[in-house]
């Protein structure tokens, strides 16, 4: 009887057309990701899209999917025998409740594992053809998929089933059901966010239905080659993650079973009053009168308002007094406040809350969610008066029809409105509880309350419209479904105008400083347009409402034209010519004025650019040695011109007869170009790129003078990619923006090797070897030293800057000019910037330290400069000499991230550390690191630059993070740097795997995860163990060498030579070449202490330990070579991890040779230890730093 | 006034619910007989502007129904066979909105239109509870009385009296005669007794098609004299079945009491009966079927 039931179930389900258009979805997703290079989601870096890995994760995202279709499954398969009014006649029969309740809910597993299954059947399927590129699929193993599949996508189908029963169980309605999952959702997201930031990784790997946590914790550290080797963890965490959530489910499923309420359902207590209400007495019925004459009815405009009014008033009061709507509410509200309460930048520290901030933030948490609302609520409404067979009475009324769908859509709006103000509600609480007086209300109604509940309503009209002509709600949703998925991935198709799609708007990027700049305009003609096409949409809504019974649509259809006399075809008109001019300017400013290209094109344009001019990559050119600059900013008008002169001088051992003048950038327009004694011999206009023939070649030595003019401005706006650099407040431009450039360089050819492919370039070559000794007698990047005279002026509250030392500066006629002179040689490569900025500037040991910054972003100016005095002071004591008389900070948009180092002047974003609130305890001091890491590229970057070639990076970066180390030392203290390198520990670990290339050792290597994040980890190590003056000493060294020279540049093995003449064992030389020269990997593990009480009363203290030792090499395989060195090991009284941690807490540190393998080692301590283990400060790169330290137990 | 003219309408699946109605109602009650499934509802629905037929034309006065239902719907009432309510609102509330809904859009005459008319329902006491909580009766009343907010020129009731007790059908009866002085009163139903109470004139509709029309007086006094009755045992009715041209048999006293349709003395103990509207109806629905 049971397996009937449930077969009965299975099979009526497998025909619902959720089930299937979701199952074939699924399929279809996954079968084309796999076959189709292109459509791969999810593929990371190196990993197959057929391994363990990528399948689990495609299993474990698919799990949330089946929560939305699962609930409608169960639903059905609870609620559709009392729905149907079925359920007296099934219960009445003999069947058994466990037979009945038992059988639906295996039904319903059955379908759900049916659909999980779609993921491994279609990637198989996938694999097979002959399309799937053999770089991401890999031998399909039968063991992963049947991981997948049985570990994650079979068990998580029965939790979600059992969970999606009780609820349905419980709540009798499919509202219910679906509130709750919307609800368990938000809890899992903000259990899983909460966990996450309090670190708590085996909470929240439990506390995981699905098993994403467990999973993630378990691999998320194991490197591609490990991956594609068939690594499937079965790590403990992660099977008892399994067995509590199918135990759970279990005990659920029993829950409902004794709960189910089989029996006919009673009277609840208000339905029991109703009916004693009604069974009280009536009024005796008054004797009929006759009714006579009521008022007439009357047919004009104020009825039609008062009509539309009434129905507008009706659907808000449906929506407002509906449960759901305050659960949704509350569900959006929690969202944006835990988000908002827990958010923190990647060092794990808070910001002043500030519109800027809160509103990106908002649009990331919630916008998703926001839309999925709208959606779910036009069904609603659409169909409300036919679910409660109303509309029978409404629609042969002479209510006219347009009300109807005008009062959807209003209501519509108003819901998603009241959830906008309620999310504008907890920004303000956030600016109470965290902020500095400020509420900026304002801001939030302009940059928030007002574009996002216009282009909610843009997406409450579609859903009403799509729902008017859905043969049911299920159909609408689907469409509507549909219709975001397009929103959100029309341009990965290279539909990316937004006039494709509706309701696509250009980006509005939102900056403190600098508002939402020249973005708003475009966004605001767009809406524009969509507005109108709604008025479209609304109309033929209108024209094609169900009216009636009416539910075929093509006699609806018919009725069109008759329908569009009149008043409906005025508006069509209204709108129309609202829509065309619209579109037409839209198109017009868009493709007209401005290029539109999509990301295809632009590349291809890339690849046209490296076709036409790589021939003149090795023509000899002089090289600029001064630049005399005058630029004008008009930043009101974005718009700038600016003219210059170069010293150029033939530094080439022969005659240099033609001279290449190109500009970069391509919004900058090459104007004119004054080269005395030369003729312009090719002049490519689409791709600013000049040759003149010089009338006499010049010699070498001999040194000329070009003069240039380049404009720039933005006219009108752009589909995307509006001018981010040449803004209104906080004007942030380098000089490859501003000025030619002389001779070709690869700086804008295609890196990613499949683009260039596919667009018939050859290979990149590969940087020069380190072998390579003549790379390092080239001028590296093709930026020499110069000297520099440069004018900025701009409007008259506005601060130009520009690198060099102030010798003029005028207020006139609206406009602030100061002229800046560089005597100090510096890098060809320096930046340009303006706005309306406070200044705040010391003189330390003869140099001008200042910042520039946003007047409201006060909070960590003394902050920023006393680390830019430490850094100044520590870094010449310990490199040399700083080679400049200023060192400034300067403020720009959130449109740049971070901060970068040019000559004496550092861009720093508003959003890196200018607006982090040190009010509350932070351990790590973001701000303090940022600065000191930027302003020790002044030597590490700027004084000594390293030759093009492998490693060069390292010379950059890796040193800055050592640079930064030093000051935090000083000014942040122990635990500062020990969060530090943790997170450049996370950082390298997990981008291992993601990376696409073989990771080569910090000597050659490039990548961001390798030199700033392992670069930090060895430098720390190797001044542990060689001492800070030894490290400084070579590291002087070698500025003393190589401080501004010309070639040979530098080499990261000339570096690693001066630190080996440091190294006083062949175990420190066994320790640079580990570090530097390797990659090395450890594997360090500590059992829990055993601690004995003597009879002195002291302790005895047993700790076994497990160290290992590995070389990656080229291919990314592990092998364990024999360890044998020097590492801590300490017993503490508290978790060394822990923030209250001190140096108290010490019991013991021991740093004595250790060797592969376990080894016991005996302690003998005055208190009981806590916690024990071998590396417990994290410094070695250890796979999992998690096991270092044991705590004891009890 | 109301004309229909060769109306047909096909549903997707084929049913042809309507075939060829043409049908000349005037002013006064008209009822409109026929079994569940006959295509009464559609009929209703059609003319009541919710569903467009697929062929075929209706007018009523100079509106042409099909062309411009938003015309009709100005001057209609009508209460459909089945119809729900919104959740949390009471009688009144409902009522005024529907009252705003047919184009009574001052408040002053909005509350007089509701006052007068639950009065008249009977529903006044009752005019501050939820509408949900109604039972079927109480619910067919407050339809009853938002058919007849704004004065409707056309009113069409779909088996207004399913569900009302015999007190309530008969004030209701009353009501709609009173009204139906004035105006169009379409009553369907499949109770020949409430068309034999109330209605001038009456059609019987089976199948989709109109069997017969005409006023009840005329048709009963056509049928007198061809109507004979007899009382027999429940085990003879196969027999007489198909020997005579049975129109309707029903119980009474244990015995079986059947009617049938003979030009002359049927002879077999058959007596003369005096032919009533429910004999014209089910002979008509009899030879409908034979017919098919």
């Amino acid at each position: 009887m049971l397996l009937k039931i449930a077969a009965f179930e299975l099979r009526y389900q497998l025909k619902s057309p959720v089930f299937i258009a979701v199952a074939s979805a699924l399929f279809l997703l996954r079968f084309a990701g796999m076959s189709v290079e292109s459509l791969a989601f999810g593929a990371a870096g190196n990993v197959m899209l057929n391994s363990a890995l990528a399948l689990t994760l495609a299993q474990i995202l698919t799990s949330p999917i089946f929560s939305f279709v699962g609930a409608a499954i169960v639903a059905g398969a609870v609620l559709r025998d009392d729905e149907t009014a079925f359920g007296p006649i099934v219960r009445a029969s003999r069947i058994r409740k466990a037979d009945y309740v038992f059988g639906r809910f295996l039904g319903a597993f059955a379908l759900g594992a049916l659909m999980m299954a779609m993921v491994p059947l279609g990637s198989w399927l996938g694999t097979l053809m002959p399309t799937a590129s053999p770089d991401l699929v890999g031998p399909n193993r039968f063991a992963a998929y049947a991981y997948a599949y049985g570990l994650f996508g079979l068990p998580n189908a029965f939790v979600i089933t059992a969970i999606l029963f009780a609820l349905a169980a419980w709540t009798r309605s499919t509202m219910g059901i679906y509130l709750g999952v919307i609800a368990l959702f938000a809890v899992y997201v903000g259990s899983q966010f909460f966990f996450a930031t309090r670190q708590l990784p085996s909470l929240r790997a439990l506390a995981d239905p699905f098993g994403l946590g467990a999973f993630s914790q378990a691999t998320d550290y194991a490197s591609a080659a490990e991956v594609n080797a068939g690594l499937m963890p079965l790590a403990a965490p992660l099977l008892w993650g399994r067995l509590l959530w199918i135990g759970l489910a279990l005990l659920l499923l029993a829950a409902t079973f004794v709960l189910f309420r089989f029996s006919e359902p009673g009277l609840s207590r208000r339905a029991a009053a109703r009916l004693r209400g009604e069974a009280a007495p009536a009024a005796p019925p008054r004797p009929l009168a006759p009714l006579g004459a009521l008022p007439a009815p009357r047919f004009d405009s104020r009825t039609a308002r008062a009509q539309l009014a009434a129905r507008a008033r009706l659907e808000a009061r449906h929506i407002f007094k509906s449960p759901s709507f305050f659960i949704l509410l509350l569900i959006v509200s929690a969202q944006v406040l835990l988000a908002l309460w827990f958010d923190e930048n990647m060092f794990g520290e808070a910001s002043y809350p500030r519109a800027a901030l809160i509103i990106p933030r908002i649009h990331e948490v919630v916008g998703g969610l926001l839309a999925i609302i709208a959606v779910f609520y036009s069904g609603d409404l659409v169909w409300r008066e036919r679910e409660r067979r109303v509309h029978e009475l409404v629609d042969a009324s002479p209510l006219p029809t347009w009300t109807l769908v005008v009062s959807k859509a209003l209501g519509l709006s108003l819901v998603l409105l009241a959830m906008l103000c309620a999310i504008v509600g907890v920004a303000g609480f956030m600016h109470l509880m965290r902020g500095d007086g400020t509420f900026e209300l304002g801001r939030y109604l302009l940059w928030y309350l007002l574009p996002a509940g216009f282009d909610a309503a843009l997406i409450a009209v579609l859903a009403v419209f799509v729902q008017a002509l859905s043969p049911n709600k299920y159909a609408g949703w689907a469409a509507m479904g549909l219709y975001l998925a397009a929103l959100a991935f029309a341009g990965k198709f290279g539909l990316e105008h937004h006039l494709f799609v509706y309701g696509s708007l250009p980006a509005v990027p939102i900056s403190d400083m600098n508002g939402l700049g020249i973005h708003w305009q475009a966004a605001w003609w767009f809406r524009l347009f969509w507005a109108a096409a709604a008025a479209l949409l609304l109309l033929a809504a209108h024209l094609l409402w169900p009216r009636g019974t009416a539910a075929a649509f093509r006699p609806r259809l018919r009725r069109v034209p008759a329908r569009l006399k009149g008043s409906a075809g005025l508006w069509a008109a209204a709108a129309t010519t609202v829509l065309i001019p619209a579109g037409v300017w839209i198109l017009y400013n868009t493709v007209v004025l401005n290029p539109y290209r999509t990301s295809a094109q632009s590349q291809a344009r890339l690849a046209e650019y490296e076709r036409r001019f790589s021939r003149y990559l090795g023509l000899s050119q002089p090289t600029v040695r001064h630049v005399e600059l005058d630029v004008a900013l008009h930043p009101e008008d974005i718009r700038l011109e600016a003219r210059g002169r170069y010293r150029i001088v033939n530094e080439t051992a022969g005659s240099i007869a033609q001279v290449h003048v190109r500009i970069l950038d391509e919004r900058s327009v090459l104007e004119a170009v004054d080269f005395p004694a030369a003729t312009l011999a090719h002049n490519d206009a689409e791709f600013g790129y000049r040759i003149y023939r010089l009338d006499r070649p010049m010699q070498p030595g001999e040194a000329r003078t070009v003069g240039f003019t380049v404009r720039r401005e933005q006219r009108g706006f752009r589909n995307s990619g509006a001018e981010e650099r040449l803004v209104a407040n906080g004007t942030d431009l380098h000089n490859y923006e501003l000025a030619p450039r002389i001779g070709m360089t690869r700086h804008t050819f295609i890196d990613d090797p499949d683009a260039r492919r596919d667009h018939g370039l050859p290979a990149a070559p590969s940087k020069p070897r380190l072998e390579d000794v003549s790379a390092t007698l080239r001028e590296p990047y093709a930026q020499g030293l110069i000297t520099a005279d440069i004018t900025v002026s701009t409007s008259a509250d506005q601060i130009p800057v520009a690198p060099g030392r102030k010798v003029f500066e005028r207020v006139a006629g609206g406009r602030r000019t100061i002229r800046y002179v560089s005597a100090a040689p510096m890098m060809d490569y320096f930046s340009v910037q303006s706005g309306r900025f406070a200044v705040r500037s010391i003189r330390h040991r003869g140099v001008e330290l200042a910042v520039y910054h946003h007047p409201a972003h006060h909070w960590n100016v003394e902050r920023m400069l006393a680390a830019m005095r430490a850094s100044l002071d520590r870094f010449s004591a310990a490199f040399g000499p700083y080679q400049f008389e200023q060192a400034r900070i300067v403020e720009s948009p959130a449109y740049r991230q971070g901060g970068q180092a040019f000559a004496n002047t550092i861009p720093y974003s508003e959003t890196f550390g200018f607006m982090v609130d040190y009010r509350r305890p932070n351990a790590l001091d973001g701000v303090t690191a940022a600065t000191a890491h930027e302003l020790s590229h002044q030597w590490w970057g700027h004084q000594v630059r390293g030759a093009e070639m492998e490693g060069d990076v390292m010379l950059g970066e890796t040193l800055a993070q050592y640079s930064a180390i030093m000051v935090m030392q000083q000014l942040s203290g122990d635990r500062a740097i020990r969060q530090f390198l943790d997170f450049q520990l996370d950082r390298y670990l997990s981008a291992r795997q993601t990376s696409t290339a073989a990771e080569l050792p910090l000597a050659r290597g490039g990548e961001p995860h390798v030199v700033y994040g392992k670069g930090a980890l060895a430098m720390y190590l190797l001044r542990l163990r060689l001492g800070e003056e030894a490290v400084n000493r070579a590291l002087r060294r070698f500025v003393a060498r190589y401080r501004l020279a010309g070639p040979p540049y530098p080499r990261s093995i000339d570096l690693i030579r001066l630190l080996r003449e440091e190294a006083r064992t062949p175990e420190q030389q066994g320790l640079i070449t580990d570090l530097f020269e390797r990659v090395t990997l450890y594997d360090l593990r500590a059992d829990p202490p055993a601690a004995v009480r003597r009879v002195d009363g002291r302790w005895d203290v047993t700790l076994t330990l497990e160290a290992r030792k590995f070389h990656v090499d080229a291919a990314g395989r592990e092998r364990e070579v024999p360890l044998a060195e020097p590492i801590e090991v300490g017993l503490f009284t508290a978790d060394p991890g822990s923030d209250d941690f001190g140096r108290a807490d010490v019991l013991a540190l021991q740093l004595r040779p250790r060797r592969s393998g376990r080894q016991v080692l005996r302690f003998v301590t005055n208190r009981r230890p806590t916690h024990a283990g071998i590396d417990p400060y994290k410094v070695y790169v250890d796979g999992n730093p998690a096991d270092n330290v044991s705590a004891a137990t009890p | 006034m109301l004309e229909l003219r060769n109306v047909t309408h096909v549903y997707p699946n084929g049913t042809r619910a309507l075939d060829d109605v043409s049908l000349s109602i005037p002013r006064g009650m008209y009822g409109l007989l026929g079994p569940n499934g006959a295509g009464k509802s559609t009929l209703m629905r059609t003319v009541a502007t919710l569903q467009t037929p697929t062929a075929g034309t209706i007018s009523f006065g100079d509106i042409d129904v099909v062309a411009r239902p938003e015309a009709l719907r100005r001057t209609l009432g009508y209460l459909p066979q089945d119809f729900g309510v919104y959740p949390r609102v009471t009688a009144a509330d409902m009522l005024d909105h529907m009252a705003v809904l047919k184009g009574v859009a001052s408040a002053p005459e909005r509350r007089e239109t509701v006052e007068r008319l639950l009065h008249q329902v009977n529903l006044w006491s009752f005019r501050n509870k939820a509408l949900a909580g109604f039972s079927g009766g109480m619910r067919q009343r407050f339809g009853i009385a938002q058919a007849l907010i704004g004065n409707p020129e056309l009113i069409i009731v779909d088996e207004p009296t399913a569900g009302l007790d015999p007190e309530e059908r008969n004030r209701f009866l009353n009501l709609l005669a009173e009204i139906g002085e004035k105006v169009v009163v379409i009553l369907s139903t499949h109770i020949v007794a409430d068309v034999a109470d109330l209605c001038p004139r009456m059609a019987v509709i089976a199948a989709g098609r109109v069997r017969l029309e005409g006023a009840p007086l005329d048709l009963v006094a056509a049928s007198h004299g061809r109507i004979w009755r007899k009382t027999i045992e429940r085990t003879a009715l196969a027999d007489h079945r198909d020997r005579f041209q049975l129109i309707s048999s029903r119980l009474f006293a244990g015995k079986t009491v059947i009617h049938i349709l003979a030009d002359a003395d049927p002879g077999h103990g058959f007596d003369r009966a005096e032919g009533d509207l429910e004999d014209v109806y089910f002979s008509t629905l009899a030879q409908s079927r034979r017919a098919a």
